[in-house]
């Protein structure tokens, strides 16, 4: 009978450790579709509608936030030369940031998680003040100061935002929705989305999901030969400049303009 | 209507950058300057990377200045000889501007030098070119209320005047290699275009501008070259320094946008043929000093900019 207990108990425990791995490998009950996955750079795109949607939540809040590879973002620092003119005075790198971080939830996610869960987690402005670094040759450096004005810079540039209340959280039938304006300053690359389900100040579930943003057509084309063959690029540009000058030359002389 | 720019990556509105090219080739065919130092800045403002600005810029002029160049050309007022010479030295003068930034940079304070020089530059020459317009307006205007006794007198004046300025000139008199410049009806020494085109050519490179704003007083005040010749010279000149920029720029640096320079030479191009016309029609007077009044609103606008605190304290590298 103890034998029948015990195999029953490990068992259990076998089954138990299984769903955790389950767990922490990354395969979670809650959804995550990003449409359109890949966003395409036409001669005419401005930007686009992202909608990202998901199902099985069994928590009444979310955060999603989307960021690009962490590394480093090289700036100038503004101050006052011989104490009267303002001028780009030196370098300042910000390491340990994305280039792009967009944060969106059902409400301030401040009230969502408590401050040291965001930092656990990497979610949200204050968490990624706290875990970037500066580098620069300003003496003195005031690090909140200047962290403040990384994110104002970055925010005005489109590349940062962090928007409460937007998510819309369907408890009843499991399931949550946000439509982004995906903003066309973000460059090409990819970037990362990541759905946190959160109930009582603790993370109990978690999707991801990618979004690629790519050059294509005329705009590819363009790209690659403006950095793969720089010299035929150059070339074409000056012939494009000389003709078309010389073309609306003619077009004026023939219109009879003299 | 918006445009992707591949280079910029950025999206702009179609009809404002061939707006902006459309305002710029105007001030072009009217004045003979690139407009380089006013479409650098303008372009910025509506998002472009400073570095991207600057090289594009560079791209759209030779497209403007190749359609001003040829309508003046057939209105026969671009001296050749005197724009070849101006080029040599031009040429010469930009390879050693941008060595001496080089050197600026490696030491530091090369943004301090850059910002200060264009500021009293731009002044020096628009305070110059108003007051020198002024004058000469206010002269016509007493010349033609004039009794015939009174226009005698000042007419003997005039001619003293100049007598004693032409003693003065005799250094320059003095160089080797005289040549006479039918086109502009004047005579240099060859040495004085290649030593002036020198001069230019090294603050345009500190600058980052094509120079024409400085080449324009240049050819007015130092060659005594007439206006009309003036405007299509420099706008040959200008036409093969920005050839040599762009393909620099596109080659090293990857910072040409071919499709925000074809946007912005749609405008500027037609700009340019609007200016030519529209400068035959007003007088050379009037010309100078609405180019002085531009150039001093430039200006004005740039202390601002070193004045007043600006909204952000951090920027991308790059541009003035």
């Amino acid at each position: 009978m103890n034998v029948e207990k015990i195999k029953r108990f490990l068992l259990l425990g076998c089954l138990a450790l299984f769903f955790a791995s389950f767990y922490a490998s990354g395969v979670y009950a809650l959804t995550c579709e990003t449409t359109p996955g890949k966003i395409p750079i036409t001669l005419g795109y401005h930007g686009t509608k992202v909608t990202i949607q998901g199902k099985d939540l069994h928590a009444p809040d979310v955060i999603v936030q989307i960021h690009s590879d962490i590394g480093e973002e090289h700036l100038k620092y503004i101050g006052k030369a011989s104490g009267i003119f303002w001028m780009k005075l030196g370098n300042m790198i910000f390491e340990n940031v994305p280039a792009v971080y967009l944060v969106y939830s059902n409400r301030n996610i401040h009230e969502i998680l408590p401050s040291q869960k965001c930092e656990e987690l990497s979610i949200g402005f204050d968490s990624l003040k706290k875990k970037a670094k500066i580098r620069s040759s300003l003496k003195d450096l005031d690090r909140e100061k200047w962290l403040a004005e990384f994110l104002k810079f970055k925010q005005k540039e489109h590349l940062y935002r962090e928007q409460p209340g937007i998510v819309k959280v369907d408890q009843a039938n499991g399931a949550y929705s946000v439509e982004i304006d995906w903003p066309f300053e973000a460059p090409p690359g990819e970037y990362f989305v990541e759905v946190f389900a959160v109930q009582n100040g603790e993370v109990v579930d978690k999707a991801e999901s990618k979004i690629k943003v790519e050059r294509v057509g005329i705009e590819k084309q363009l790209s690659h030969m403006a950095f793969e063959r720089p010299a035929l690029y150059g070339i074409i540009a000056i012939i494009v400049a000389i003709v078309a000058g010389f073309g609306v030359g003619m077009v004026f002389k023939g219109g009879g303009g003299h | 209507m918006y445009i992707y720019l591949p280079i910029a990556l950025t999206s702009v509105t179609l009809w404002l950058v061939v707006g902006l090219g459309l305002l710029v080739g105007l001030l072009s065919g009217l004045f003979g300057v690139g407009g380089g130092f006013l479409m650098t800045p303008l372009l910025m403002m509506i998002g472009i990377p400073p570095t991207v600005a600057a090289a594009t810029d560079a791209n759209q002029i030779v497209a403007a200045s190749a359609s001003g160049t040829l309508a003046h050309w057939r209105l026969g007022n671009v001296d050749f000889k005197m724009g070849l010479l101006l080029l040599v030295g031009g040429f010469t003068g930009g390879a050693l501007g941008v060595h001496v930034i080089k050197v600026l940079r490696a030491t530091g304070g090369a943004d301090f030098l850059i910002k200060i020089t264009y500021v009293l530059m731009l002044g020096i020459v628009g305070t110059f070119m108003f007051f020198e317009s002024l004058h000469a307006l206010k002269k016509q205007k007493a010349a033609a209320a004039m009794t015939e006794e009174e226009r005698i007198r000042a007419e003997k004046e005039a001619r003293e005047k100049a007598e004693a300025k032409a003693k003065k000139k005799s250094f320059l008199a003095s160089l080797p290699m005289q040549i006479y410049f039918e086109k502009s009806g004047v005579t240099h020494s060859a040495l004085l275009p290649v030593a002036l085109g020198i001069f230019v050519g090294v603050l345009a490179a500190i600058m980052g501008v094509g120079g024409g704003f400085l080449m324009v007083p240049v050819m007015i005040y130092l060659l005594r070259m007439p206006m009309h010749v003036v405007v299509g010279t420099s706008l040959f000149q200008i036409m093969f320094t920005c050839v040599e920029v762009t393909f620099l720029q596109a080659y090293q640096n990857h910072t040409v946008d071919i499709i925000l320079a074809i946007l912005l030479l749609i405008g500027s191009t037609i700009g340019a043929q609007i200016g030519t016309k529209l400068g035959k029609k007003l007088h050379g007077d009037q010309l100078k000093i609405l180019l002085a009044i531009i150039v001093l609103g430039v200006t004005v606008k740039m202390i601002l900019g070193l004045v007043l605190e600006p909204s952000l304290l951090l920027a991308h590298g790059g541009g003035h």
